[in-house]
């Protein structure tokens, strides 16, 4: 996690020194692009306690401004959909209840963020891209028996480092494809009926989408 | 330029949905399997109850004033059931108007398709045992605990229900339903009768507390 933090650090830090090094190729840096993606989501830590599938069920769409160099600041809002089905078992409440029947945990995580990125080539066919972004997850956790639903709903701090790679279609083209991997963590905690509580989620999103560039 | 737009957008309608998969629905999860719920009035003692009674038929319940006594060998099944799980617990069957037990014990299924959502008790008036059925016509039944909720009962519904007849004076002629045991799914797929008795066993199983004496330390939980 360090580790993470010090190289996404250290190349905001340096960024200028290596573009100004580089040849500019061919073709535009955008201004801003927007990119709507679909995001496969691995829990992990915490989370991966109450589910522990590969969520292919999210999404993100995000829009980011270059400052200068390859600089940019920007804007992520997304969704991903967590669910696991567990066998038939037996849940106990302190309240005398006791439910036999098929399980589903679920979650569902929205976040809000702001973030800081660096493109290493904003004019090239492929550019890689580091970023970090801060901001709030607004999340649902639920037991889902039959057609009881035990939840919880809470907002918490999010940040989540991120590397990637915008591939355009053409030199010229104001469409493109991004395809990014982003560690997240947040500080929501659930606690259901005093038994099971989980805290600090985490995940591994992988993020594929479409790009639309501005000059 | 047209086509290319078409395909961004197929494209994008395709992440979009991939992105909005999400869990089962109510009606998938209610269909999948018997559920059982169980709910015991927490504090009571149940080695103070040494006998029971159960009723001789089980009640149809359809709709308002349309309910029936059945006694057929399926039921006869179920109550026999519900009668060796007790003594299994070290309950004994005692007849209802000679032996003075101490529980008693109602069963009725039930298969309506008007109420969507309600707390056990509704049945109260649907032609369910009246408490006089157990030599109480002054009284009521009363659920000494918030009764678990439940929907759906079109599904198919076994209910279960034990009655505190020992302490009905203290009570203030309240017959207390100290357990109610729901089995949901009846009419859910295909269903032998040995499944629904199994689910009964499953009732009893899941609640340890009850038992007419109490097991040595560590065998709290066998059966």
């Amino acid at each position: 996690m360090k580790m993470i933090f010090f190289i996404i650090i250290s190349v905001l830090l340096l960024a200028p020194g290596i573009h100004a090094q580089e040849k500019s190729p061919e073709g535009f840096s955008p201004s801003s692009l927007y990119t709507l993606s679909w995001s496969i989501s691995v829990p992990l830590g915490n989370l991966s306690s109450f589910i522990n599938n590969v969520s292919p069920a999210g999404g993100n769409f995000t829009g980011r401004y270059f400052l200068r160099n390859g600089l940019a600041v920007g804007f992520e809002f997304g969704w991903n959909n967590y669910y696991e089905k567990y066998p038939r078992a037996t849940y106990y409440g302190d309240d005398g209840l006791a439910i036999t029947a098929v399980q589903y945990s679920y979650a569902f995580v929205i976040p809000w963020k702001a973030g800081v990125y660096y493109y290493f080539k904003p004019s090239a066919i492929a550019d890689p891209f580091v970023g970090l972004s801060l901001g709030g997850d607004y999340m649902e956790e639920h037991i889902l028996v039959q057609e009881y639903d035990i939840y919880n709903t809470q907002w918490g701090f999010t940040m989540s480092p991120e590397v990637g790679v915008l591939i355009k279609f053409g030199r010229f083209s104001h469409w493109g494809a991004t395809a990014s991997t982003q560690y997240w963590f947040n500080t929501n905690s659930f606690n259901f009926a005093g038994y099971n509580s989980y805290a600090n989620m985490q995940g591994l999103n992988f993020i594929v989408g479409l790009t639309y560039m501005l000059r | 330029m047209k086509r290319k737009l078409a395909m961004l957008a197929v494209a994008g309608t395709i992440i979009f949905m991939m992105s909005c998969a999400t869990y089962p629905g109510v009606d998938s999860r209610l269909a999948e399997d018997f559920v059982d719920i169980t709910k015991y009035a927490v504090g009571t003692d149940f080695t103070q109850f040494k006998t029971f009674s159960i009723v001789d038929s089980v009640t149809l319940i359809k709709d308002y004033h349309d309910s029936s006594k059945m006694s057929n060998p399926q039921t006869q099944a179920l109550l026999s059931e519900i009668i060796s799980n007790m003594e299994a617990r070290g309950y004994t069957l005692v007849d209802r108007k000679t032996g003075n037990p101490d529980l008693g014990i109602n069963a009725g299924v039930i298969k309506v398709t008007n109420v969507s959502y309600y707390y056990p008790g509704w049945y109260w008036d649907y032609g369910y045992y009246n408490p006089s059925y157990w030599g109480y016509p002054a009284s009521y039944y009363w659920y000494p605990y918030y009764p678990p909720a439940v929907s759906y009962y079109s599904t198919g519904t076994v209910i279960i229900e034990m009655l505190d007849l020992k302490n009905a004076k203290a009570h203030g002629n309240k017959l207390y339903v100290d357990w109610v045991a729901i089995i949901r799914g009846l009419l859910t797929g295909s269903h032998t009768l040995q499944e629904v008795l199994d689910n009964v066993d499953q009732c009893f199983t899941q609640t340890p507390q009850l038992r007419a004496k109490l097991l040595k330390q560590g065998r709290q939980n066998q059966f």
